[in-house]
Order: structure tokens, then C-alpha cells, then sequence
């Protein structure tokens, strides 16, 4: 039940920050899409696939406050979900180098379905050399800040974990 | 019938297609705001608030101690240039009524007239590829999807989508986004269209046309959205290329969207006396009887400063 509301709160206060805090600091204007975060540690700590339904929700709500095109953010998530799922199975999820690049990965392919929908729009005039530089941009920053902040939260979980077995709640 | 392998294979490659398939239909904005996603939003929103108004306080407070610094000098320059300011406001007035005589007259429809409702900014696109405002007004006072928001330094975008109490705004400097407008100076037409930086692209101005830096752009009230009149933005560079019809012009915005903290939206009284709270005519009553209040202790200090004069006299 903490892990749940932990986990809740967590998605939560990203979703939020991420919509009101972070646009007013300039130092964060162009950050990645930090609720990666979230979805990458849920993917690598949990294998039930019922958990697609949380995913989805947090996808849901993305899509909702963003002008992206609806689903963008949904299907990018479930992507990354499953991949990660998949991926678990031939490399071991504490892998030094597999974090990092699974981040890297993750907002590249994010960006990957953002330039799509920008292709189908505007076809070739949609991409710009300065639109490719901050995608890179927003690989580089996830692949060293998404393992760190997994490492915290891991280190959350855990304490969720333990208060979980002592049955606070 | 299928093994396990060839199960999970068909799933796969049906995900696949269904994913780019929705994202190549809400692509081209073939699907429209739903239900859910306006519970989403009004879920998600009063949150937003509570953080949007926590974090303004917070820098408010980093603002103020540094403002105090300086704060003397300040004030006296300040001083000096309200005194300025409240003079030519003043000759404004003085103009507007004249305006309004001369409109009356010729028996003109003054498009200004609308209602005006003002919003907080509570939050903003998650995703730097798209530039959106979440406001904290929506159906139930009245915001309609298409109506036009502004401030007083110019046009800031229109009202996408709408939920009970929050609405969502697209900025002109979004991609997505088209303005009619008019170079003050030339009169000639172009689309304002965003590129998803501080800066917008004037598009479709004819070569033959002349175009200077620092000319200024406004709407031209043709695209029924925003009203004649209302400053976009002036020209920062021209360019034109030979084999083109047209001329490339990059503008900036007069406004500030990074430090946007409120902004106004404008409809007609019909909309919003049919969906909102009357809380606009209110304001007007209000305003209308402080007014008279104000004109009443006036002319009863004036009728005291009479009978005082000819007790006076005598």
C-alpha cells in the first residue's frame, strides 16, 4: 500500500513540477521528459504487465496537459515498457552500462515518435539541424541523470519495501 | 491454433501498426479533445494551481529583497515617470472619448466592447516541441474553445481546448499556430506563424511590398479569431529569396511568454452571459457604482465649498 501511494505521489509531483515549475527556471526550460524517470524504474523493477494500465495512465496525462498530439505520449511510455520487459530478459537490470543506455535510448525514442507526428504534418520542412541538436542534447542529459535518479529512487523503494513488511499501513 | 511464438509475434506487429496509426491520425489533428481528457486535466490542474501560486510566492520573495536594494533611487525615478505616465493617460482618455463620439457618430460598431475575463497562468507544455499555457478559467466561466487571449502587450494565442474550470491555450509561437496580420507601416497581409522559438515567421507578404526592420505587426482581424488591431510583434529580419513569390520575415513578439503570469481572453457578451457566472456585469455594476459614489462625494464636497464661500461672503 506505501508503494502505491508512493508511487502515486511520485508520478504526481513530476507531472506537476515538470508543468509548473520547470518552464519558469531557465536552467530546466529544456529538459527531457523527466516522468522517464518514473516509467523507466517501474519497467525495470516490476515485470507484471499489469502494469501497462499505470503507464498508460501516466501517458494519459501527459497527453492531456501537453498541445502533442494526442497519444504521443501514451504510446512512447507502453513502448518503452515494453521494450525494457523484453530487454530484462538477456541483460541483467543492474547492468553498469545498460541503465544508461536504456535512458539514453528511451528519450531518443521518445523524440523519435515526436519527429514522426511532426513528419506527418509538415513532412520534410519539420525538421530543423537545431530541433536534431537539442534531441542529442536531451540524450546526453538522460543518459548520465535518469541512472542517477534511479538509484535514489531504488534506494525509496526499498524503504517503501521495509515499512510495507512492518504493515504501517 | 498459433504457438506461443507466433502469438506474441501477430501482437507485436499489431501494436505496432495500431501506435502509428493513432499517432498518424491525431497528427493531423483529426482527433479532437474528449471526455476523458478533460478529467484528466481537471483533475491534474488544481494541483498545477496550488504549485504555480507556491512557486510565484516563492519568487516574489527572491524578487522583493532584491529589489529593496535599490529600492530609493528607484522610487524617484518612479515618481518622475508616473507623473509622466498619469499625464498621458490623461490625453488618452481625452482620445478615447473623443473616439468613441466620432464612432457613435458614424455609427460604428466598436469591436473593443467585448467582455474581458482575466486568467491565471498555472502551468506550461511539459514537452519543449510544443508551446501551450494551461489557464485557470474554463467552462464555467464562459471560455469557449477559439476564443482569442491576449495581455496588454499584445496577442498571446487562442483557447484549444476546455475543461470545467481549466483551458488550455495554444501560443502564436507555436508551430501549429496562424495569425492573419498587417504591417502597420505598409498595410501589407501576411500569416504570423510560430517556429516554436521566441521569434515568429510572417509568411505569405508579396516581394513587391516594403518591409522595414522594426516595423510593427498586428492582427488583421480576417481570421475571425483576434480582433483588429492587437500588436503581435515588429520585423526583426527580412529575406527574400530570388526564385520566391513571397518575402520571409522573422518578427518578435512583444510578448514576454516565458514570464507570462496572467493573461486576458476576450469573447462576446452573448457567450459569456449564456455560459459564464455573471460575475462580468457584476464588475461593471460594481465599477459603475463606485463611480457614482465617487461623483456624488464630489459634488457633495463642491456644495460644502459653495455654502462655505457664501457664508463667507456673507
Amino acid at each position: 500500500m506505501i508503494k502505491f501511494i508512493f508511487y502515486f505521489i511520485l508520478s504526481l509531483s513530476l507531472i506537476v513540477i515538470q508543468t509548473s515549475v520547470f518552464p519558469s527556471l531557465s536552467f530546466f526550460s529544456h529538459s527531457f521528459d523527466m516522468l522517464l524517470i518514473i516509467i523507466l524504474f517501474l519497467s525495470l523493477m516490476f515485470s507484471s504487465y499489469a502494469l501497462i494500465l499505470a503507464v498508460f495512465l501516466i501517458g494519459w496525462c501527459m497527453d492531456s496537459l501537453s498541445g502533442a498530439p494526442l497519444g504521443l505520449y501514451t504510446i512512447a511510455y507502453i513502448w518503452i515498457f515494453i521494450m525494457v520487459q523484453v530487454l530484462k530478459k538477456f541483460v541483467h537490470r543492474g547492468n553498469i552500462i545498460f541503465l544508461p543506455f536504456i535512458s539514453a535510448f528511451s528519450v531518443m525514442m521518445e523524440n523519435g515518435f515526436l519527429f514522426f507526428s511532426f513528419f506527418i504534418r509538415y513532412g520534410r520542412e519539420a525538421f530543423s539541424f537545431q530541433e536534431l541538436l537539442v534531441a542529442l542534447e536531451h540524450s546526453i542529459w538522460a543518459f548520465f541523470l535518469i541512472p542517477t535518479c534511479c538509484v535514489v529512487l531504488y534506494g525509496a523503494h526499498n524503504i517503501c519495501d521495509r515499512l510495507d513488511s512492518k504493515g504501517v499501513i | 491454433m498459433f504457438s506461443r511464438k507466433t502469438a506474441f509475434l501477430i501482437g507485436i506487429v499489431l501494436f505496432i501498426a495500431t501506435s502509428f496509426t493513432i499517432l498518424t491520425v491525431s497528427s493531423r489533428g483529426a482527433m479532437s479533445e474528449n471526455f476523458v481528457e478533460r478529467i484528466a486535466i481537471s483533475l491534474i490542474s488544481p494541483f498545477q494551481t496550488v504549485v504555480s501560486a507556491s512557486f510565484t510566492w516563492c519568487t516574489d520573495i527572491w524578487r522583493i529583497y532584491f529589489a529593496t536594494v535599490s529600492v530609493g533611487q528607484e522610487n524617484s525615478e518612479l515618481k518622475r515617470q508616473l507623473a509622466l505616465a498619469m499625464a498621458a493617460q490623461t490625453q488618452c482618455r481625452e482620445i478615447e472619448l473623443e473616439n468613441i463620439r466620432l464612432r457613435r457618430f458614424i455609427d460604428f460598431k466598436n469591436d473593443s466592447e467585448n467582455p474581458i475575463i482575466s486568467a491565471k497562468v498555472i502551468g506550461r507544455d511539459p514537452s519543449p516541441w510544443f508551446k501551450t499555457l494551461m489557464i485557470n478559467k474554463g467552462r464555467s466561466d464562459g471560455i469557449i474553445k477559439g476564443l482569442p487571449v491576449f495581455v496588454a502587450e499584445g496577442v498571446v494565442g487562442q483557447i484549444v481546448d476546455v475543461a470545467e474550470k481549466f483551458s488550455r491555450v495554444l501560443l502564436i509561437t507555436d508551430r501549429n499556430s496562424a495569425v492573419d496580420a498587417l504591417v502597420q507601416r505598409s498595410r501589407a497581409r501576411g500569416i504570423v506563424q510560430g517556429n516554436n522559438t521566441n521569434y515568429c515567421l510572417l509568411k505569405y507578404v508579396l516581394r513587391k511590398d516594403e518591409i522595414a526592420q522594426g516595423d510593427i505587426i498586428i492582427s488583421s482581424g480576417l481570421d475571425q479569431v483576434f480582433p483588429k488591431g492587437l500588436r503581435i510583434g515588429d520585423v526583426l529580419e527580412i529575406k527574400k529569396e530570388n526564385s520566391d513569390l513571397f518575402q520571409m520575415i522573422f518578427i518578435r513578439t512583444f510578448v514576454d511568454f516565458d514570464k507570462l503570469e496572467e493573461v486576458l481572453v476576450s469573447g462576446t457578451s452573448e457567450i459569456f452571459s449564456q455560459n459564464g457566472e455573471s460575475y462580468l456585469i457584476e464588475e461593471e455594476e460594481k465599477e459603475t457604482s463606485l463611480k457614482t459614489e465617487n461623483i456624488t462625494s464630489k459634488n457633495v464636497h463642491r456644495e460644502g465649498v459653495v455654502k462655505q464661500h457664501r457664508k463667507e461672503e456673507e
